[in-house]
């Protein structure tokens, strides 16, 4: 009796926890991702055509057709795609399609490679941008895409009131990925970062990073970082780089130490670069004309990694 | 002069004395048709650049005869409209239609197999109004038409294909020029997937070698690059006019690899930055190498 007394509360609350969960599906490990999609309507005058559809890696193909390669490299485990048709106008469509990656970072990926600098930028999910014909953005590890069908334009607020519909059943999320922290140096051009999953640079040993438009003292060039596991194979990145520098580049100067290495050389496809291994990363810049600035820049990259305590 | 610009001289000069009366139309058509391997026509109006694409080459009546059942094959995989760059324009495949028929073709089909619901590509394309306006016979695809053809290909031994094109007297294959995720650019080998059934991710995993496997089999009689605009990023199914650019230009030819391999051009590239050019080229599907084509250029 007296044991009862002090294990019931405890069960209560682990019940509730478990209510909590269940209730909410946002928050659910177990979210369907046939349900983040709005199942009859979003806003006035717009209704589902049909049904939710769902791809997944087998199938993705019969919707996106070759686009959806480069979703794959991204972690790609399923979307969930719906027409909303105007009731006004049933020429007049949205289609949204929901895609879910493998990480807030894979999300990201895919959503920055769509992302321009100049685009028009709305507060949903981690990021958002919106076009006369398209909205897009990211939250959790989700990407979305909405797309207007049979006009060229769409109103704004439309695309808005879907895009939130659909944020509102998806994991809230923490923003956006912290990897990005590393590049927000004052010469970094904002919007401007992308997030490669496989061969950055077009190189096969940088096998993803994120790389970014800067600017700094009239220099405009591109900075970027890879993130290894451990600092051995940050240097078996940068050393794969040397070598093929030594065999294709010109001017190489090797300076550093083994926890610390920098090579300044002019890459075959890149013009002027500068490639550090600090620890766990390769950082480096590309397109330089004035290796000055650029080390100007690689240094607060490396400063942004010290603070980081990732190094 | 080689041997070649020797012949054409020779005979020419031979027609032009014997019939002096309707020579010029005569040697016109001769001499488009016995050089010229592709036309590269310019200018603001897509059916005025179709056609003179098609005369470069000899005119319609060098491909169709009177009779023949001909297929025309567009890209009309995507819900967009024209404006998109992601369907091929629906002024070029209606012009292609209507000359068909004024060389006597019996019957002109449309048809693509949609990537999203045929109904509304069909419609937001634009296609099946403008080719349905010229006498065109527009049809959605139908699952039951398929039937597995042998290739004995590099990447595919045997496929499903669609019996109406495969059986068609002549076919046209009318792509639109546009980025793709996977094969770098879509173009006119990468269209002939509209007549292909079964899985689009088991021809994706070997695309190159498939591509050049179902373009032999299938051998067009004629491509007309659709070029009025292309998408230059995110495609194949685009949907952002910022990606979209005016070229207002149209490329005819017979050889599937030179069409492809031109096409490459109009985006910055290569022919041999696209395997399944390469492929083709040494298949001996046609030819890359541009020196050893005649290309014409037009402007309306």
């Amino acid at each position: 009796m007296h044991k009862n007394s002090h294990t019931r509360p405890f069960f209560l609350f682990i019940f509730l926890i478990i209510i909590l969960a269940l209730s909410n599906p946002v928050h659910a490990a177990g979210l369907s991702i046939k349900d983040v999609l709005p199942g009859k309507s979003f806003t006035k005058d717009w209704v589902i055509e049909e049904r939710v559809k769902i791809y997944d890696k087998d199938t993705l193909f019969d919707h996106i057709d070759g686009e959806a390669e480069l979703y794959f490299p991204y972690g790609f485990d399923a979307m969930a795609t719906a027409s909303y048709v105007n009731k006004q106008n049933p020429d007049l469509s949205l289609v949204a399609d929901v895609y879910r990656m493998a990480s807030v970072l894979d999300a990201f990926g895919i959503y920055s490679n769509y992302r321009k600098t100049n685009n028009l930028w709305v507060a949903i999910g981690a990021e958002g941008f919106v076009s006369s014909s398209q909205l897009m953005f990211y939250q959790d590890r989700y990407f979305v895409r909405l797309q207007v069908a049979g006009a060229t334009s769409l109103e704004k607020d439309i695309f808005l009131a879907c895009a939130r519909a659909i944020s509102g059943n998806l994991p809230a999320g923490a923003g956006q990925p912290k990897e990005l922290e590393i590049l927000k140096i004052p010469a970094l051009v904002p919007k401007s970062e992308r997030y490669l999953a496989q061969s950055l640079l077009g190189y096969v040993f940088f096998r993803k990073g994120i790389i970014a438009d800067a600017a700094a003292q009239n220099e405009k060039m591109q900075i970027f970082v890879i993130h290894e596991d451990t600092q051995a194979a940050a240097r078996k990145t940068f050393d794969q780089y040397h070598s093929y520098l030594k065999a294709e580049g010109q001017g190489i100067q090797m300076t550093g130490n083994p926890a610390r290495m920098q090579v300044i050389a002019v890459d075959p496809l890149y013009g002027g670069v500068l490639v550090e291994q600090s620890g766990r990363y390769v950082i480096g810049a590309v397109r330089v004309k004035n290796t000055s600035v650029a080390k100007q820049l690689i240094d607060e990259l490396c400063g942004r990694i010290s603070a980081d305590a990732g190094g | 002069m080689d041997r070649r610009d020797f012949l054409k001289t020779t005979i020419v000069t031979g027609i032009t004395l014997a019939i002096p009366g309707n020579a010029s139309l005569f040697i016109k058509a001769l001499e488009a048709a016995e050089k010229t391997d592709l036309v590269v026509a310019h200018g603001l109006k897509p059916a005025g650049i179709t056609k003179a694409a098609i005369d470069g080459l000899g005119g319609i009546r060098a491909f169709i005869s009177r009779g023949d059942i001909v297929v025309v094959k567009p890209n009309i995989g995507w819900d967009r409209l024209p404006e998109y760059a992601a369907t091929t324009n629906p002024e070029v495949v209606s012009t292609v239609v209507a000359l068909c028929y004024e060389a006597g073709a019996k019957q002109v089909k449309v048809f693509d197999h949609s990537v999203v619901d045929p109904r509304r590509c069909y419609k937001q394309s634009g296609i099946s109004a403008a080719a349905t306006a010229v006498g065109g016979i527009v049809s959605y695809i139908d699952d039951r038409k398929f039937r597995d053809v042998k290739l004995s290909g590099v990447a595919l031994k045997s496929w499903p294909l669609y019996t109406e094109a495969i059986e068609a007297d002549k076919f046209i294959n009318i792509p639109i020029a546009k980025t793709h995720g996977l094969s770098t650019l879509t173009l006119g080998m990468k269209n002939l997937m509209g007549i292909m059934g079964s899985s689009r991710g088991r021809i994706h995993q070997r695309i190159d070698g498939s591509l050049v496997d179902i373009a032999i089999a299938v051998k067009p009689t004629l491509i007309i690059l659709d070029a009025v605009r292309i998408l230059t990023a995110n495609g194949p199914q685009g949907g952002d006019l910022a990606d979209v650019k005016q070229f207002n230009t149209v490329v005819a030819g017979r050889d599937q690899v030179a069409v492809d391999a031109f096409g490459a051009t109009l985006f910055g590239l290569k022919g041999a930055a696209l395997g399944y050019v390469v492929a083709g080229h040494k298949a001996g599907l046609g030819t890359m190498d541009f020196s050893k084509l005649k290309i014409k250029k037009i402007n309306v």
